[in-house]
């Protein structure tokens, strides 16, 4: 009798789940794509039977975690009201937390926890939400936004958490660890919450005037219905930050508040028209105190001196509103249009800005939206919600130092909340196969999403050999980030080797899995030297990453490679001296990977699955017997079944009967 | 009733275990054919018989449903139309027929009705059931199963026979206005000449076999 583990694992398979590949249009340019023809597998009636089981839980998961995900949304708007609520009572606008705030939070973590141990138990709800990440990752893939793992997630989660509270942050990391694209996100995720509950709020006000008798089933309902509308309407909103790229020659003035001169004319600003009327007016004043004068003359020397005054009139009017000026205009910077806006404002490289200008935003730094910040050069400002700081800057090391950054004063310094951002984590042992812990490989699911298409398939060259190779690099990219740290975990005859300038971080990765093109033209170890080695230039380093590729199977002998250990201080090596023989590839057959499967690559195995409905067990024991046993018995069952279903029809209306008496 | 239906039950228990425990080995006993057999005619037995009962629970539920269906739009001709032989005739024959019903008629020796303003008599055998509408009537067909009934301001009413006339509570259709019509094709449906001279029907989904019953619950 089979069980449900190979049930599984054939479902799997046939990738049953997967959508079938809508057929292209007939283009030109599709006249020469052959199509692939898969060889057609018949699926038994229990394989059907067992994979609709699975999708139809599937489809209650995802209607349960929809109901939760609601919920929560829910109680983050009366949160966010309370905690607007609060802050103002406040005597000093510092957010504070009284029973409300305190009630909801406690709501929304029992939310979260229902969703974990729905998690643990139930396979399908288990897939549902790692589903929902990879679509979430694909979705941010497309739109270049940074992929949600769980390092970036809590920072950024971090980083709102301080702008909420109206603390400046402070972001520092090393170079390629995508501080800049996580400060621009943060601070536009924080904009976008705001936006959000301000506008479900108001909407749920305004339903509740109308509908004061409604009790909270009715505005949860009403809530719901509605909420899908306000997220579109609020996502079409511009939530993008202020930005300033920090530099030493920045001053308070390009933060705050240019000053140039303008030149002007007299009546700039005002209306034509109003001109005009001005003009009309004196000349019907002149008219009237000339009436009698007028009248006197004879009627074409009376038009003739009318004229001559109205051309006076409005040469007049010309020559003045001709005459130019010189006015100090004032144009207002990032930071102040970011104050007076409520937008968060990001200062990039902030430790490169000279400590003396720097000064000028301490005010700014103490104050909470809502009170008045003194300005350089402006006056006092009332800082709106909304308004958040974000800075960022490169970290120094002992090891690792960066051209033109400043330590910042300590004074200065301790206004911020300082988050400190690093590269995302991953083993550097073991292969993909080994590896018991799939939530901390994170830079691989970064290179797994890079390389997915919009439905979630992946289709590489050589199939399973290749993900092993990609783990590699993750693990290849890690590491050369941790002697780049001078976390150096690799010591060789007792030194510590360091990578001095260059590093193998994402945004190198990626590069290097570009070049990759899913092998078209070339393995992952020419991609390797194109996208990222050879631009390496300092000698050092490139010996180093060369031979600690070496050892995370890159560049292999038998493939025509010849690598050398060099010390440091030896002479650089070029593609000459690790490549003696031409370059041939050939690609290697395309297997597909279906959504289900990269799914559970990317984030490992769910609780098995432990039962089934009694039905389809009964399927399972049926699909072992012959085709006429088989047949006589689900004859037999079907009939059974009638029986019993008759039997319930009939008990229901007795239930019913003795309902009414 | 109440202890043979507990017998009934029993027994179908037994013939389940029975399957289940057979089932394992793969090959069944005459006494499982025989025991199912028996379970399936009282079972048939017993639906049949409680037909009317499930009619009647289905009335008023949301689960009951009339279909309104133009059958020959106006200016065409029913002989050129696809419609069924027997729907066909019966339209030939309503376009001949008298424009209004009596507000009284039989149906048989034993049903017949009336009608007068708002209100309904059913007169089936011995016994008499008076139903009151809102708004005044102005046509009523009746056959020996169901009845519909038309009020002045265009809403259909539906009245069925579940072992005693029933009148459905809320109407089946609204603005439903006729010039004549006549119960066709079978005994629920009724077939009409709109006030925009097209041929139309009303039909409903009542329970006519066990059949009907097990696809409803489906």
């Amino acid at each position: 009798m089979k069980d449900i583990q190979e049930l599984e694992e054939e479902r799997r398979k046939l990738g049953l789940n997967s959508k079938p590949k809508e057929k292209e249009g007939s283009s030109f340019f599709d006249v020469n794509e052959q199509e692939e023809i898969e060889p057609t597998i018949s699926v038994s009636p229990l394989l059907k039977a067992y994979s609709s089981y699975i999708d139809g839980e599937r489809k209650k998961a995802r209607a349960e975690l929809k109901e939760i995900r609601f919920r929560i949304a829910y109680e983050e708007m009366f949160l966010f009201v309370n905690r607007e609520e609060a802050s103002k009572k406040s005597i000093n606008r510092e957010r504070v937390s009284d029973t409300k705030t305190r009630r909801h939070t406690l709501i929304i973590q029992a939310l979260h926890k229902e969703i974990e141990e729905k998690r643990k138990s139930s396979p399908d709800f288990d897939y549902v939400l790692k589903e929902e990440k990879l679509e979430q990752d694909i979705f941010n893939e497309r739109h270049h936004r940074l992929v949600e793992v769980p390092y970036v997630e809590e920072a950024k989660k971090e980083i709102e958490f301080s702008l909420e509270n109206a603390i400046p942050v402070f972001l520092v990391g090393h170079l390629g660890s995508g501080k800049t694209e996580l400060a621009k996100e943060a601070a536009s995720d924080f904009l976008f919450k705001r936006n959000l509950n301000t506008a479900l709020s108001s909407e749920m006000e305004c339903w509740f005037k109308k509908n004061p008798k409604a009790d909270q089933e009715k505005c949860f309902a009403h809530f719901s219905r509605v909420y899908q509308s306000i997220y579109d309407k609020v996502s079409a909103m511009d939530t993008r930050p202020y930005f300033i790229a920090g530099s030493r020659n920045l001053t308070a003035e390009d933060m705050f508040s240019e000053k140039t001169l303008k030149l002007t004319r007299a009546v700039d600003g005002k209306d034509e028209l109003e001109e005009l009327n001005a003009l009309i007016e004196r000349y019907t004043k002149w008219l009237k105190d000339n009436k009698e004068r007028l009248e006197k003359l004879p009627q074409d020397e009376k038009i003739d001196l009318m004229t001559a005054t109205w051309k006076t009139f409005s040469s007049l009017a010309i020559s003045s509103s001709s005459a130019f000026g010189t006015t100090v205009e004032k144009i207002d910077k990032e930071v102040l249009k970011a104050m007076k806006e409520g937008r968060p404002v990001i200062i990039d490289e902030l430790n490169t800005i000279a400590m003396a200008n720097l000064i000028a935003l301490n005010d700014i730094l103490q104050q909470k939206p809502g009170t008045t910040a003194y300005v350089t050069g402006v006056g006092p400002v009332t800082i709106q919600p909304g308004f958040a700081l974000i800075g960022t800057g490169n970290l120094s090391t002992g090891s690792v130092s960066y051209e033109g950054t400043n330590t910042l004063n300590p004074a200065f310094k301790s206004r911020f909340t300082t988050i400190v951002y690093d590269y995302a984590p991953q083993s550097i042992t073991g292969s993909l196969e080994e590896q018991t812990n799939s939530d901390g490989n994170e830079l691989f699911r970064l290179l797994i999403d890079h390389l997915l298409d919009e439905e979630g398939t992946l289709s590489l060259p050589g199939g399973r050999k290749t993900v092993d190779k990609i783990f590699a690099l993750a693990e290849l990219g890690k590491a050369s980030e941790n002697l780049f740290e001078g976390k150096a975990e690799h010591m060789e005859d007792g030194e510590v080797p360091t990578l001095n300038e260059s590093v193998l971080s994402i945004r190198n990765l990626f590069h290097v899995l570009d070049h990759y093109n899913h092998g078209e033209e070339e393995d992952l170890s020419m991609a390797l030297w194109k996208g990222f080695l050879s631009s390496v230039t300092d000698p050092d380093d490139r010996n180093l990453l060369l031979s600690l590729a070496l050892r995370y199977g890159f560049f292999p002998k038998e493939e025509g490679w010849s690598i050398e250990a060099r010390a440091k201080g030896e002479a650089i090596q070029d593609y000459e001296d690790i490549r003696k023989v031409p370059f041939t590839y050939t690609l290697d057959k395309v297997e597909t990977f279906s959504k289900e499967e990269v799914i559970y690559l990317l984030f490992g195995e769910g609780p098995k699955r432990t039962s089934l409905p009694a039905d389809l067990e009964k399927k399972i024991e049926l699909s072992s017997y012959d085709d006429k046993t088989r047949e006589e018995a689900e004859n037999l069952e079907d009939r059974l079944s009638q029986v019993e279903k008759g039997e319930s029809l009939l008990s229901s209306l007795k239930d019913d009967d003795e309902k009414d008496e | 009733m109440k202890k043979t239906n507990d017998l009934f039950l029993l027994e179908l228990k037994e013939t389940r275990s029975l399957f289940n425990k057979e089932l394992s080995t793969g090959s069944f006993s005459e006494d499982l054919y025989i025991k199912l057999e028996n379970l399936e005619k009282e079972e048939k037995k017993r639906l049949e018989e409680a037909l009317p009962a499930f009619r009647k629970k289905r009335l008023n539920s949301d689960s009951f449903k009339a279909a309104l269906s133009l059958l020959v739009k106006e200016g065409n001709k029913i002989s050129e139309t696809d419609l069924e032989e027997k729907t066909k005739q019966e339209l030939e024959k309503l376009s001949l027929s008298e424009e209004m019903p009596e507000p009284e008629g039989s149906i048989s020796d034993t049903l017949s009705y009336s009608f007068d303003e708002n209100k309904l008599t059913i007169q089936d055998k011995d016994k008499k059931y008076e139903f009151t509408f809102e708004d005044s009537l102005y046509a009523f067909y009746l056959s020996s199963l169901c009845g519909y009934a038309f009020s002045e301001d265009g809403k259909v009413f539906y009245l069925e026979n579940d072992g005693e006339w029933l009148l459905k509570e809320k109407e089946i259709l609204s603005d439903v206005f006729l010039q004549k019509g006549s119960i066709g094709v079978d005994d629920t449906t009724l077939l009409f000449l709109d006030g925009d001279n097209n041929y139309c029907s009303i039909s409903t989904n009542r329970i006519s076999s066990v059949d009907d019953l097990f696809q409803e619950e489906h």
